[in-house]
């Protein structure tokens, strides 16, 4: 019940805000972007695997929203629909990416070529060993998700990352309940066997672990 | 119920998306199917893994950059609204509220102190001598013992020893040689106060009626 209780208050929260927002309100769009500008960027950073790429999709996104929103007829919630927008303009972007990106130079590549790598600074939680091991395994999941086919990577980032329900998921990447069943089973069972794959690779016993 | 459906309901059950009867028909299933409890006890760890990525937090100057976009798609489009020129107005006036307000304070301070010497003014003008004795009218102190047989009026001229230098005969245009003289006469007896302005006398003009009284003896 106070789950429910809260998905109304935000409900009616995003309905002002959208009133607001139809309205040109200044403070409404910061409140936008006080809302919702991490979740889309965390979830095109992982649709697009490239951080200047996610930040100029999220712009993208916010300005479409700016845009768009007197068209906006309140068929689905603010949430969803900002997260559709997301999905099609980082789409559009994989689909340019494909196009114009083959042939770019990386700094950061040359430089992991070059065995230079990049500082990183030290995290204070924990025992270095507990944040390491926390770390690699991040790091592992974080690959064998960008691994995965895009359209189930979708799925998978919203339901287990995002937390959306299967009708928002249905709604934000406008399939039916069935389709987004079958992604969200194909992503993980994809997932699974990278995991297992690279698990087992890096430590034999780490999988088992995380089973016992 | 068999393990087919359950392993193809697992996620469905791990995400909370089964109905309260499916959901416990698996339970029931995964107590005594060992095959089916170790494929759910993987999948929920490898959910649990997932949902431990978090969001990778966006940089520091996204925000700035949105809102910069935001302005310019703003201009661009002409975009101008209540709320924006309340804003715009707000931002511009800021600057001049300390100063506005102690303007304010300061003419109300102003203004109150005014108010105590205007409010004494009045009460300054009440002690004031009233017109009537700044200026005094002259008056007859004696009047004359010769009459004037004759219904006339007479301007007199009057110096400031209440002594007369002239007279005259408004309503008598052609008045007669025996009539100024009966005025004269009369005129030549009586003796007047003269007029005071300020407290000082002053040359004055008086009017004096004659009338013709007739007394049966």
């Amino acid at each position: 019940m106070p789950e429910l209780l809260g998905q109304n208050q935000a409900a009616d929260r995003d309905d002002g805000l959208v009133r607001r927002l139809k309205c040109g309100s200044a403070e409404a769009f910061e409140e936008l972007l006080d809302s919702y500008q991490g979740p889309i960027y965390g979830f095109v950073f992982r649709l697009l695997d490239d951080s200047s790429e996610a930040a100029d999709v999220t712009q993208e996104v916010f300005l479409k929203v700016f845009r768009k929103i007197e068209g906006f007829r309140s068929e689905c919630s603010l949430k969803t629909w900002l997260y559709r927008i997301a999905v099609h303009e980082a789409a559009n972007r994989r689909r340019w990416f494909s196009r114009h990106r083959r042939n770019e130079f990386s700094v950061d590549a040359a430089r992991e070529e070059a065995g230079l790598g990049w500082t990183q600074l030290a995290d204070q939680r924990g025992t270095p060993f507990d944040w390491l091991e926390q770390r690699e395994q991040i790091d592992i999941v974080e690959s064998c998700l960008r691994e995965i086919d895009s359209r189930l990577r979708a799925a998978v980032v919203l339901r287990d990352i995002e937390g959306h329900s299967y009708n928002e998921i249905a709604a934000t990447l406008e399939i039916s309940l069935g389709t987004v069943k079958s992604r969200i089973l194909r992503g993980r069972e994809a997932l699974k066997r990278r995991l297992e794959k690279r698990l087992r690779a890096a430590a034999p016993d780490a999988w088992s672990l995380q089973t016992e | 119920m068999n393990c087919t459906w359950v392993r193809h309901s697992i996620d469905s059950y791990i995400d909370g998306e089964l109905s309260p009867a499916s959901q416990g028909l698996l339970r029931l299933h995964l107590r005594f199917c060992s095959g089916c409890f170790e494929a759910y006890d993987r999948r929920e760890s490898m959910t649990m893994l997932t949902s431990r990525l978090g969001a990778p937090a966006p940089p520091s100057e996204l925000r700035t950059q949105i809102k910069i976009a935001l302005s310019y798609e703003a201009a661009r489009r002409g975009f101008w609204n209540w709320d924006r020129f309340r804003d715009r107005t707000r931002d511009m006036l800021r600057p001049l509220a300390v100063p506005a307000v102690g303007g304010v304070f300061s003419a109300l301070v102003l203004f109150g102190g005014l108010m105590q010497h205007l409010g004494v003014m009045p009460r300054l003008f009440a002690d004031d001598v009233p017109l009537l004795y700044v200026a005094q009218a002259p008056e007859v102190e004696l009047p004359s013992p010769y009459a004037v047989n004759h219904d006339t009026v007479v301007l007199v001229f009057i110096d400031r020893s209440g002594g007369i230098y002239d007279f005259d005969l408004p309503e008598e245009p052609h008045d007669s040689p025996e009539l100024r003289a009966q005025v004269a006469n009369s005129l030549l007896f009586a003796r007047f106060q003269p007029a005071m302005r300020f407290g000082s006398p002053v040359s004055s003009t008086m009017l004096i009626q004659f009338t013709r009284t007739t007394v049966r003896g």
